[in-house]
């Protein structure tokens, strides 16, 4: 499987909770892999039968950070709050689509050097505006409440590193695909596999929160990005890129979970890192451990620049080895 | 033109860079003037009209971009870099750029996450960024990166709303009607010069403006339109959409009343949708232009755009249109005053 075309692919597809793009498009590259399969509106559940009624989920929030129109100006102007984590510094002249009642390209405005009345000050998103070019028509077009996606190109870096937006978490994604592609491949799977592509991470959790409920695993293997070394962040609390999947070591994590992780990474000769965090992880895994009356979870991040940007940067091959692990860890289950 | 006007912004050619512009150009003109390329890289051509104007006309267009240059790479394999002509702060930061026309890079940022309130608040400063090709070493980036290499902003050129979108309209557009001008027959004679280094010092304007040795010249420009949601009436500069700029002064120059008024009443007679630049800001070739050797009689003619100097720079189709016609009848009508 060329792992970068699929994440390519799913980069440019949008989906901000409530557009589904990006899961029709995941959903499409999974039918082949699982035994079956439910296309959500926000959401994908694929599932591989094993040899066992044990079942081993595996989530990957598919949705993106993103915008809501909150209103529809004159002159072809709109406001909007942020959905997720959106810094403001990075927005002027970084173009959009909105996704109203059909697609239309947007620029968020610039304010010109010489009207600026403080250059060192950021811009707040509620100062800002994106700019559509309409000069009427836009009400006709777009209303209050619908999505505004980044629009960016992907791009590939020197040797395995690529960027684009959305990596956050379609670089999560092209590994639970990678995952089922190699299990659909195994003699015998000794469980029961089930992906969750999961919603609304970016709002709280939320969509994995009641996903796991629903679906009700034994276990479950949460697969997210976390922060790469690279924009001056310190050492400690920075993964390396390229230097393979970061298995997360929290007190909110199952320990036996992990420490099966850890074991099965270095006897296969799998590249890891840790990634040891003093409480909650801001993943998926914080609302899947408490849910129904507990499921242990584990948690693996491929390590990732610029988070929350347009110019998220990560490596294939930390892809790969987060799919090679998680992959071993399925096979080696004894029931 | 939308199909050249999109074919020109593709190309780079930041400041001292021009190359692959100047080589597209002049392709495009060679058959309909004779032209010529100077010591610095700025095309001179010569369009033969109908008739002499018995005066030397000079119309000008910048083929140079902002971009950026890298200065030094890190034992990380990050590349740090200045600025080439003026980038705002808040329009580089997180963006794309593409250096040698082949290495892709981004200028990276600390994620929000990690940021804290007052670091939120506060614009990064310009040397705390720099651009991340991917490399994991120094070494790793040097086979690919060299300090002095320069970058364009990545983007593409899009159609958004009646406008359209893309990096480096300041000058293409200006290039493209100056382009279009060549190809079609004119009612007289007249330089075109296609200039290099605008964005770093006009400079380009200084030697072409030397060697056509003109009597009167036409600068097509793109200029700041700060017509935007929250920007009051009267600070707007000009309005895309409401057709070509016609400056009375900005920084670089104090223009000629003559021309300034001349370029008003054309517009009127012919029709075409005109507007006047209503600040003293920015500045252009006319500066280089209208005070080289004894001087020169000079205008400005440009088209309002928004976000300048960015990778999303707005502007319409109709003002360009309106910028072509009245250079167009500009010509002739300098051509023909006493």
């Amino acid at each position: 499987m060329d792992i970068k075309k699929v994440l390519f692919d799913l980069s440019v597809a949008s989906d901000v909770a409530g557009i589904e793009g990006a899961v029709n498009k995941a959903a499409q590259y999974f039918s082949s892999y699982v035994d079956s399969i439910e296309i959500g509106t926000d959401s994908v559940v694929g599932v591989l039968n094993g040899d066992s009624n044990y079942s081993i989920l595996i989530d990957a929030h598919i949705d993106e950070i993103g915008f809501i129109v909150t209103s529809v100006e004159q002159k072809g102007f709109l406001k909007v709050s942020a959905m997720g984590g959106i810094d403001a510094r990075l927005l002027c002249s970084q173009a959009v689509v909105v996704h109203g009642k059909e697609e239309i390209i947007g620029v968020f405005c610039s304010t010109p050097p010489h009207l600026k009345k403080d250059s060192d000050q950021a811009p707040k998103l509620e100062d800002l505006y994106i700019d559509t070019g309409f000069n009427d028509g836009l009400k006709d077009i777009v209303k209050v409440g619908d999505r505004v996606t980044f629009l960016q190109t992907p791009a590939q870096l020197l040797g395995g590193r690529i960027t684009g937006k959305s990596f956050d978490n379609r670089a999560g994604v092209a590994v639970a695909i990678e995952v089922a592609r190699q299990l659909k491949k195994a003699d015998n799977i000794p469980c029961n596999v089930v992906f969750l592509l999961s919603d609304q991470e970016e709002l709280g959790c939320r969509g994995a929160q009641t996903k796991a409920f629903e679906l009700a695993p034994d276990e479950a293997l949460v697969v997210d990005v976390s922060f790469g070394d690279g924009a001056d962040i310190p050492e400690e609390k920075a993964g390396k890129l390229s230097q393979g999947t970061m298995i997360g070591i929290s007190p909110v994590l199952s320990k036996k979970v992990t420490d099966k992780l850890i074991e099965i990474a270095r006897l296969n000769d799998l590249r890891f890192q840790r990634e040891v965090m003093g409480g909650t992880t801001s993943t998926n895994a914080d609302v899947i451990s408490t849910s129904k009356s507990g499921i242990p979870c584990g948690l693996l991040s491929i390590p990732l620049r610029n988070m929350h940007t347009t110019v998220e940067v990560v490596d294939i091959n930390d892809i790969q080895s987060t799919a090679d692990i998680i992959v071993k860890y399925v096979l080696s289950f004894k029931g | 033109m939308k199909d050249l006007i999109k074919q020109l912004c593709g190309l780079n050619g930041v400041s001292g860079r021009e190359g692959s512009v100047s080589d597209y150009i002049f392709e495009q003109i060679k058959d309909y003037a004779d032209v010529n390329i100077d010591t610095m890289g700025n095309i001179i051509a010569f369009k033969k009209g109908k008739k002499s104007a018995g005066k030397r006309i000079m119309v000008d267009a910048h083929i140079d971009e902002v971009g950026f240059i890298i200065t030094s790479v890190d034992e990380r394999g990050m590349c740090k870099f200045s600025t080439v002509g003026g980038i705002d702060i808040g329009v580089m930061c997180g963006k794309r750029v593409l250096i040698n026309d082949s290495i892709a890079g981004v200028i990276s940022s600390k994620p929000i996450h990690m940021l804290d309130a007052d670091q939120r608040k506060k614009m990064p400063k310009p040397e705390d960024l720099y651009i991340d090709i991917g490399a994991e070493s120094r070494q790793e980036a040097l086979q690919y990166v060299n300090p002095g290499d320069v970058a364009v902003f990545d983007a593409g050129f899009y159609e958004c709303g009646e406008m359209m979108v893309g990096k480096a309209l300041d000058d293409r557009v200006g290039c493209a009607v100056l382009i279009n001008l060549i190809k079609q027959k004119s009612e007289y004679d007249f330089y075109a010069t296609f200039t290099v280094q605008e964005e770093v010092g006009l400079r380009g304007a200084k030697t072409a403006a030397y060697s056509v040795d003109p009597d009167s010249a036409i600068i097509l420009e793109t200029t700041t339109a700060a017509d935007i949601a929250g920007v009051a009436d009267n600070e707007t500069v000009c309005r895309v959409g409401s057709g070509a700029v016609i400056s009375f002064m900005d920084r670089s120059t104090l223009y000629d009343r003559g021309y300034y008024d001349m370029a008003f009443e054309v517009a009127d007679r012919n029709n075409i949708k005109c507007q006047a630049k209503s600040a003293v800001a920015g500045g252009n070739n006319a500066g280089a232009v209208h005070s080289s050797r004894s001087g020169v009689r000079t205008v400005a003619l440009s088209l309002p755009c928004r976000y300048i100097h960015s990778q999303s720079c707005a502007a319409s189709y109709s003002d360009v249109e309106a910028l072509y016609n009245l250079a167009k009848a500009m010509i002739e009508e300098i051509a023909q005053e006493k």
